[in-house]
């Protein structure tokens, strides 16, 4: 999501590694980069400037100068700030409808501009709503464009969730309490209210909006937020907060490219949180929003938390802990290398996993040719070996190399490449141990 | 009609120019000296202004070359003067350099490879349009193509053409109902093959109706989609191949872009131009607020020309792109609070 803002950070946090020392100077520089980036990424440019301002006088005021390790410490604070900004922890919807509003049922009003994404939204909540066993109903608040009416009746036969609206009446707030009564009588628990969408900010939609929220109380009023736009998005939120004091913001076409520093802006300017993101045009893919996740992406850290737990998830713990036991003893076989590739597949496409890494977007993965049938062949070599072959790739002579690239349908010069590489791991393997650890054998190979 | 378009656009300019201008000049006497800092905020301004990094440390580095002319310190509206030039020569020099690898290569290409044992024939000839002018409108979900398509129709009719329609959107629901009701407004006819068709199918029927019914111009409307799926993107190559083979030249493309969008659009339009030949922009959504900064990026970076901008939600709200326009427009409001906090003071607290 975050991923062009990742890759500016990181060229810009690689300069700072290659200097030995941290002076004012580089810092200077380096605040300079990290502030192009944001703004590049869509962040206000006043947002920016706070942000850059408050990791700069934390910087000086750690004592981040004369560090051996400033990357880290400013990636650090870095981090910290951008956690900060964007909210800390994740934000439930308040829809408990025992705490409603309007007794027993909890409402949920959905806004935005014209082809943000509000009418999608209003379906991939009521899925969502109905997996948790809620009772959701749909509110066609839209008194000008049929077309959207049309929509919203088609996504709610689609996910079983009945559809109020009304063609008739041009009172937008009368059809939502109209809609609140049939709610009831149909015993839902939360009624959503998709309203009509605007070209522009204009009085007459606020107006509207304000009338529908005066006529019935909401519990929840969300702006749709197209994740793509740019330095507009303070404009349109504002105004939004200034007179409808909204509780969340929701950020659409996260599956594109776009590096969603809008999120940020908004957050700053209005504080208010993101609550949920769309991530594709099917109606299950709405997320919670992680702010300690994103931040940790901007900052090419990865989508680390994310991986662990889909690692924790599919992976053999057992397998996990005997293979990093025989890493750390350095009496790492083909046997370990095949088992390892084995959990690796469990977790999905090679791509998927690796695009959660501190530092690797998309078009890293595109250049670098990316390959799962990488691993069939690494398999098939490892398979068409014996036991005995596995456990001891020394004895791996020119004949049985023979007969294992037969065996695996590929070339000797293949079955070469791999032993190679796992020489290779091995010998690495055996440093990092005699140099008392990965720590250590880090730094001795970065001094170097 | 056009004329109505331009004068709202001037009258909200107007406005917000008297108070630039004035603002600025009682905070600065109207001079900028030439440091850093103000360099740093010029160029922060400029990227702010949707308008991308590359373009903005471009006209940057004009206006430092400037002030260093003018002995370190110029007028305000110097600067600005240097800032219009640069964007108005981005803008009017835009034209579309890059084709997607491949796209010749396919078998159907209008020029085939010359062999060489062929000898060379005596003129080239020169490759005979037949058949309809043929548009093809495509961009991300929600900027305003099927819109942008009618006013595009009302307007070619309008200047005398015969118009067709080709409902191509066939994955939203309901977007090719919402074609088919522009169409009857704007009184153009509409092919259609309702909703899951195949899109190539629609555009070469309309192709084929078009041919038989000697139209004019053929406008091909698409579903909307982001640069990143990959497989709706070859989709989008296939249906263009489709009207290649069946006219004999490539469509012209427009990109659909929403003027809210930030520098996201660079890439959108960087995947579109790889994937099928872009001859322009359309830029929708325009209004005094949203300036549509990211299609001087788009044109500094990719070469390609804004043709059309929309402004509003009426079919005569569409107006020929004119750059000295659009560049009054983009830094009309650059005064207010955003231009004298920016130039003023680098540790000023930001947003207050």
């Amino acid at each position: 999501m975050f991923q062009d803002l990742t890759r500016r950070l990181d060229a810009t946090l690689k300069k700072l590694s290659g200097a030995e020392r941290l002076t004012e100077d580089n810092v200077k520089d380096a605040l300079r980069e990290v502030r192009l980036a944001l703004l590049e990424a869509d962040v206000n440019y006043n947002v920016a400037k706070k942000l850059v301002a408050g990791i700069r006088d934390k910087a000086l005021g750690q004592g981040v100068l004369g560090s051996l390790t400033p990357a880290q410490q400013v990636v650090g604070i870095v981090n910290d700030e951008l956690t900060a900004l964007l909210g800390g922890q994740a934000r439930e919807l308040n829809l408990d409808p025992a705490k409603a509003k309007n007794k027993g049922m909890a409402t949920v009003m959905v806004m935005g501009l014209q082809g943000s994404g509000k009418t999608t939204f209003c379906g991939k909540l009521a899925l969502r709503l109905k997996k948790e066993g809620r009772t959701p109903m749909l509110v066609a608040a839209d008194i000008y464009r049929p077309a959207a009416i049309d929509q919203l009746h088609v996504i709610g036969d689609s996910i079983g969730v009945l559809v109020h609206s009304d063609r008739e009446r041009k009172n937008a707030a009368q059809i939502v309490k109209l809609g609140q009564r049939r709610a009831r009588d149909n015993n839902c628990d939360v009624l959503i209210v998709d309203t009509a969408g605007r070209l522009h900010i204009d009085d007459t939609l606020m107006g509207e909006l304000e009338s529908i929220q005066q006529t019935v109380p909401m519990d929840e009023k969300l702006l749709v937020l197209d994740a793509m736009t740019g330095q507009e998005a303070v404009n349109i939120a504002s105004t939004f907060a200034a007179r409808l004091d909204f509780d969340g913001v929701v950020l659409t076409k996260m599956d594109g490219d776009a590096r969603g520093g809008a999120a940020l802006s908004v957050l700053e300017v209005t504080g208010k949180p993101v609550k949920l993101v769309g991530v594709g045009e099917k109606l299950e893919d709405l997320e919670v929003f992680h702010p300690d996740r994103m931040a940790g992406r901007i900052l090419g850290m990865g989508d680390v938390l994310t991986l662990i737990e889909q690692a924790q998830d599919k992976m053999d713990s057992e397998t996990a802990e005997r293979l990093a036991g025989r890493f750390a003893q350095g009496e790492f076989s083909l046997e370990d290398f095949q088992a390892q590739i084995r959990q690796m597949k469990k977790m999905g496409p090679l791509k998927g996993v690796l695009k959660m890494l501190p530092g690797v977007d998309g078009d890293m993965l595109d250049k670098a040719k990316v390959d799962d049938k990488q691993f069939h062949s690494v398999e098939a070599i490892i398979n068409s070996m014996t036991v005995k072959e596995r456990r001891q790739p020394d004895i791996i002579n020119g004949s049985r190399r023979k007969r294992i690239a037969n065996g695996s349908g590929t070339s000797v010069s293949q079955v070469n490449k791999l032993l190679k590489q796992y020489r290779d791991m091995r010998r690495m393997m055996r440093d990092i141990n005699a140099a008392g650890g990965l720590e250590a054998f880090g730094k001795k190979v970065f001094r170097a | 009609m056009i004329k109505g378009v331009l004068d709202r656009f001037k009258s909200g300019l107007k406005k917000t120019r008297d108070g630039f201008v004035g603002k600025l000049q009682t905070l600065f006497g109207g001079r900028v000296r030439l440091d850093q800092e103000t360099l740093d905020r010029i160029e922060e301004l400029l990227i702010s202004a949707d308008m991308g990094v590359a373009s903005a440390v471009a006209i940057t580095r004009n206006i430092e070359k400037r002030l260093k002319e003018e002995g370190g310190e110029a007028t305000l509206e110097a600067v600005l003067e240097v800032i219009r030039a640069d964007v108005l020569g981005i803008l009017n020099t835009a034209t579309p350099r890059m084709r997607p690898v491949s796209w010749d290569d396919a078998g159907d290409a209008p020029k085939a490879k010359k062999k060489p044992h062929q000898p060379a024939p005596a003129a080239p000839a020169p490759v005979e349009a037949k058949g309809p002018r043929v548009i093809f409108v495509v961009g991300v979900n929600g900027t305003g193509k099927t819109t942008t398509i009618a006013k595009l129709a009302h307007r070619l009719k309008s200047e005398g053409n015969t118009v067709l329609l080709a409902a191509g959107d066939t994955f939203r629901a309901a977007a090719v109902e919402q074609l088919t009701v522009w169409a009857g407004r704007v009184g153009v006819e509409c092919i259609s093959q309702g909703q899951n068709a195949d899109p190539a199918a629609v555009a070469f029927d309309a192709l084929s109706a078009a041919e038989a019914r000697g139209v004019d111009i053929v406008i091909i409307d698409t579903a909307g989609r982001l640069h990143t799926k990959t497989n709706l993107m070859d989709e989008l190559g296939k249906v263009a191949r489709v009207i290649r083979r069946k006219t004999g030249r490539d469509p012209e493309t427009l990109l659909v872009v929403d003027a809210n969008t930030g520098q996201n659009g660079l890439q959108q339009a960087r995947v579109f131009a790889e994937t099928i030949p872009v001859d322009g922009l359309v830029l929708t959504k325009l209004d005094g607020t949203s300036k549509g900064g990211i299609v001087v990026a788009i044109a500094e970076t990719l070469g390609l020309p804004v043709k059309w901008v929309g402004m509003g939600e009426k079919v005569d709200d569409l107006a020929a792109f004119d750059p000295q326009i659009f560049v009054e427009a983009l830094f009309a409001d650059w005064s207010g609070e955003s231009a004298a906090v920016a130039l003023r003071d680098d540790d000023a607290p930001a947003a207050r």
